[in-house]
């Protein structure tokens, strides 16, 4: 029997059938990856989990008992019950990854509103939020994430630190589809992706200095009259700021900062502000991770507002806006839509201290707070939802420290058993998004519509959907459930400004709702845009109003060849992440058909740097960075040397773990620069993550 | 009845917040007792005049300080716009939307008020909807809600800055003209 379905496997959404035999899914077909393949594998995996587990013993003695499903809703509910009277709702964290996909942000929000829970976050906060908020003071929208650029209709593409026949593998098929049309190519990256070795301009810059280069393309578009004077008159304001501001970063300097030429700055610019229409896709290699990121994220949000391609076909298109009638699809809109109550609101850890990012962002809490208050006692309590926060947080030693030895209760859903689901309390099943009745959206050109995706086969042993644990619990926890009281109610409720049922779409051709899209709604609308001034600022004034910078204004990187020369000669080299095509984040290394196609960690290594280290292709390395040599800290990685990779940058995958080394650590130490990392600051002023890439660091080959 | 509520609303600029807790229900009584409809023909800005007050000597305190008088004055702010609203027909001329339901809620003191517009009727009370019943939410601070209802913020910013929502976006535009023109020139009298 063949069922369609849609692959949450990463954030592309694909759309797949499902071949399904006895109740099993045998195969799948329509899948981009080796992730939509081997669905089966994860589903069927000898290791996934299928029964509630509850510890024996100490924590991460790795001794557990079979429990019933009751018992753990009686018992962790109560506890929640008490530890929300002891502590306050806020004494309640909840993390979750990318695992489960929407299924599990769906539980977070049931959890939200109703338990009510004021503090969680996803991986996310560090990644795609910087650059998010700087595009939402900009535009009061998001343009240039994944959704935003209209890959197939471009003519100038630039893919600014970001790989997408890894990250976004259906996107690339679109931009390359454009590729053979003609369209221009410019990629920013210090690694010889497959986009850069066939670009009109590769521009290998030195990892941490993206925002000189924005300006200094701003300083050149601006000069040499190249913007969209239409466009800027009409819709842009602070544009005469701009103008003057940019003055300070020309081609020269910028030339110096980034170890780009300045020639190949001025073509870059020239080829991205004369070539209509022009699109950007950012993702995590400019704006994010690093302190500068949301100014960062603001510097090239400036790029697409100056050109004029904002929102127009072959352009970037404003996710809000363009998709408004989709996007607007349910009675809450998804993230942003639902809140606790307002006191309650205001307890998130990190809203007082970062005001713009608690409006602006998706409602989490900040995580260096966050893990601060786990040690003195304002988090009490912990629901890890398809989640290895251990592995894929920052800072990996020290939330382990906190799971071990502070917390009072710690619960965790996940499919198969991690180095952070060996430190709870009870261990929770959880269905696969294939097992669970859903509500998908997709909105990216050409796609404007949200999807019934009904479970194509029911869930294994007793694995439940996270959903309905938060509901379960909220129940044990004695709150009001209105007018959540099952997931099908949850379901329908998001449906009721539509007025019509899950079962109603389920029947309703390809199963799904599809709406209209326009190019350039703002021509129409009042006021065009959705920020203070209703125009697109280029000057920020709610940057200013919360007291940022309103123009973005460059620092070194905290560590770096210029900031601290002294450590730089110390720690010669830059190390930043890479993306792994056969993984999602921290996820999946136990499934051997993914895991074949990179088996062990490997850090990107130029020659002439492998050469001056006598470190040849194979050998294993260790790498420390400034603070974690102090400390003793090392990880270790298989090199790959890496011809063309820019010299003196190193680069690693993030989130590493080995499923087949003894718990309850499964080597999340070993090769997982988290283990390095520290949320010490500085920090991002408006969001608040730190640097953990382009930062110092030193590598050896390991001896014996 | 209506000349001594008008003495104490001419004193009302010059009242602490120790004195206004206790006139305030004495307002609302008098209020009541002359009739809310003839009140509010002969003093059409009084709900305004006296959240303008409670703003000026820090809404947020008072409302933390004296919540049973804060919710007795939202319950007569509500019968107060709603007698209003029906005597003037104003709402009646919005066609956007047939009913929604809407809760304001601070999140600096337990002042909590919801109302409901109906084909141009208009009632509420204090308190707030439950979810199930609620299609969308204001929060903010005593003052940025209080503010919100007299008119006296500026609404384009303010959603930027100090004013908060739940619910579908959606309802920010079709409820515009409600929250911007119509209630505050209900509460304010013109």
């Amino acid at each position: 029997m063949k069922v369609d379905t849609v692959c949450l496997r990463c954030h592309q959404k694909c759309d797949l059938v499902a071949d399904v035999e006895n109740g099993k899914i045998i195969g799948v077909s329509g899948v981009a990856c080796i992730k939509g393949a081997t669905i089966p594998d994860a589903m069927y995996h000898p290791d996934r989990l299928m029964h509630p587990l509850k510890r024996i013993g100490e924590r991460g003695q790795g001794n557990w008992a079979r429990i019933s499903w009751d018992e753990t809703l009686d018992t962790i509910g109560s506890k929640l019950k008490d530890i929300q009277e002891r502590y306050g709702p806020e004494a309640i964290h909840w993390s979750g990854g990318s695992g489960e996909k929407q299924v599990a942000d769906q539980a977070e929000m049931i959890a939200r509103r109703l338990w009510p829970l004021p503090n969680s976050h996803w991986g996310r906060y560090s990644c795609v939020t910087p650059g998010g908020v700087a595009e939402m003071v900009t535009f009061g929208d998001y343009i240039t994430y994944e959704n935003g650029p209209d890959y197939e209709h471009t003519s100038c593409l630039v893919y600014w630190g970001s790989n997408p026949d890894v990250a976004t593998p259906a996107n690339a098929q679109k931009a390359r589809s454009a590729l053979r049309k003609g369209a221009k190519l410019i990629v920013i990256d210090p690694r010889p992706t497959p986009m850069a070795k066939r670009a009109d301009i590769w521009l290998k810059i030195r990892p941490g200095t993206d925002m000189a280069l924005a300006l200094a393309m701003a300083n050149v578009i601006v000069n040499e009259e190249l913007y969209d004077k239409e466009f800027v008159d009409e819709y842009c304001t602070g544009f005469k700021r701009l103008r003057e501001h940019v003055q300070r970063y020309s081609p020269d300097w910028a030339a110096d900062v980034t170890w780009l030429s300045t020639d190949d700055i001025v073509r870059a610019a020239r080829m991205f502000a004369t070539t209509k229409p022009a699109c950007i896709y950012q993702r995590c290699g400019a704006t994010a991770q690093r302190v500068d990121a949301t100014q960062t994220g603001r510097a090239i949000a400036i790029l697409v507002a100056l050109t004029g391609n904002v929102d127009v076909p072959g352009g970037n298109l404003l996710y809000f806006a363009t998709f408004v009638d989709g996007r607007f699809w349910h009675t809450y809109l998804s993230s942003a839509g639902i809140k606790c109550p307002a006191q309650i609101e205001k307890r998130r850890m990190g809203a007082r201290d970062y005001p713009l990012w608690n409006r602006r962002g998706p409602q989490m809490c900040n995580v260096p707070e966050t893990v601060r208050g786990m040690f003195d006692g304002r988090i009490r309590a912990l629901w890890c939802c398809g989640d290895n926060l251990i592995v894929s947080e920052m800072n990996s030693r020290k939330i382990w420290e906190a799971m071990k030895n502070e917390l009072e209760l710690i619960f965790v859903s996940e499919f198969c058993m991690t180095p952070t689901a060996e430190l709870a309390d009870f261990v929770l099943p959880a269905a696969f998004y294939t097992e669970v009745d859903n509500l998908v959206e997709s909105f990216q050109y050409p796609y404007n519509y949200v999807t019934a995706m009904r479970k194509v086969t029911e869930p294994l042993g007793e694995c439940k959907d996270d959903r309905w644990l938060a509901i379960e619990l909220a129940k044990r926890m004695g709150v009001d459930i209105e007018p959540w009281g099952s997931v099908e109610d949850w379901l329908n409720w998001r449906l009721k400004l539509r007025g019509v049922t899950f079962d109603q779409v389920w029947d309703m051709p390809q199963h799904r709702l599809t709406f209209p899209r326009e190019f350039r709604r703002y021509e129409k609308k009042f006021p065009p845009f959705g920020t203070i001034s209703g125009k697109v600022e280029l000057y920020s004034t709610e940057l200013e109003y919360w007291g940022y910078d309103p123009l973005p204004v460059y620092n070194e990187p905290p560590e770096s060849p210029v900031s601290t020369a002294d450590l730089f000669r110390e720690f010669p080299l830059i190390y930043t992440h890479r993306r792994l095509r056969n993984f999602q984040h921290s996820e999946d290394r136990h499934i051997e058909r993914q895991r074949k196609l990179e088996p062990e960690p490997y850090l990107e290594i130029d020659p002439k740097t492998a050469s001056k280290l006598g470190i040849k292709d194979g050998d294993w390395v260790h790498l420390e960075t400034p603070t974690s040599s102090k400390k003793g800290w090392r990880v270790t990685y298989r090199a790959r040397i890496v011809p063309e990779l820019l010299e003196g940058v190193v680069v690693g995958p993030h989130g590493w773990w080995f499923p087949e080394r003894p718990g309850p650590e499964h080597g999340c130490f070993d090769s997982n620069i988290n283990a390095l990392l520290t949320h010490d600051p500085p920090y991002d002023p408006v969001i608040g993550n730190t640097q953990c890439r382009g930062i110092l660091c030193r590598i050896a080959k390991n001896e014996g | 009845m209506i000349a001594e509520l008008k003495e104490r609303l001419d004193r009302l600029s010059k009242l602490d917040a120790q004195e206004l807790k206790e006139v305030l229900p004495l307002i609302v009584n008098e209020t009541r007792h002359s009739g809310i409809k003839e009140a509010m023909i002969e003093v059409p800005d009084l709900p305004a005049r006296i959240m303008r007050r409670l703003v000026e000597i820090d809404a947020a305190k008072f409302a933390s300080e004296a919540p049973e008088v804060v919710n007795c004055f939202a319950d007569f702010l509500w019968e107060a716009a709603g007698i209003v609203a029906e005597r003037t027909g104003r709402l009646k001329l919005l066609e956007r939307f047939n009913e929604v339901n809407v809760s304001l809620e601070a999140d600096d003191s337990p002042f909590a008020c919801h109302f409901r517009i109906n084909e141009g009727e208009l009632s509420g009370g204090s308190g707030l909807w439950r979810l199930k019943d609620q299609d969308f939410k204001y929060f903010g601070s005593t003052s940025v809600l209080m503010r919100l209802l007299t008119g006296d913020l500026d609404m384009q910013r303010a959603l930027f800055t100090e004013l908060n929502f739940e619910g579908h976006p959606s309802w920010l535009l079709k409820l515009g003209p409600a929250m911007v023109i119509v209630i505050p020139s209900i509460l304010r009298g013109y």
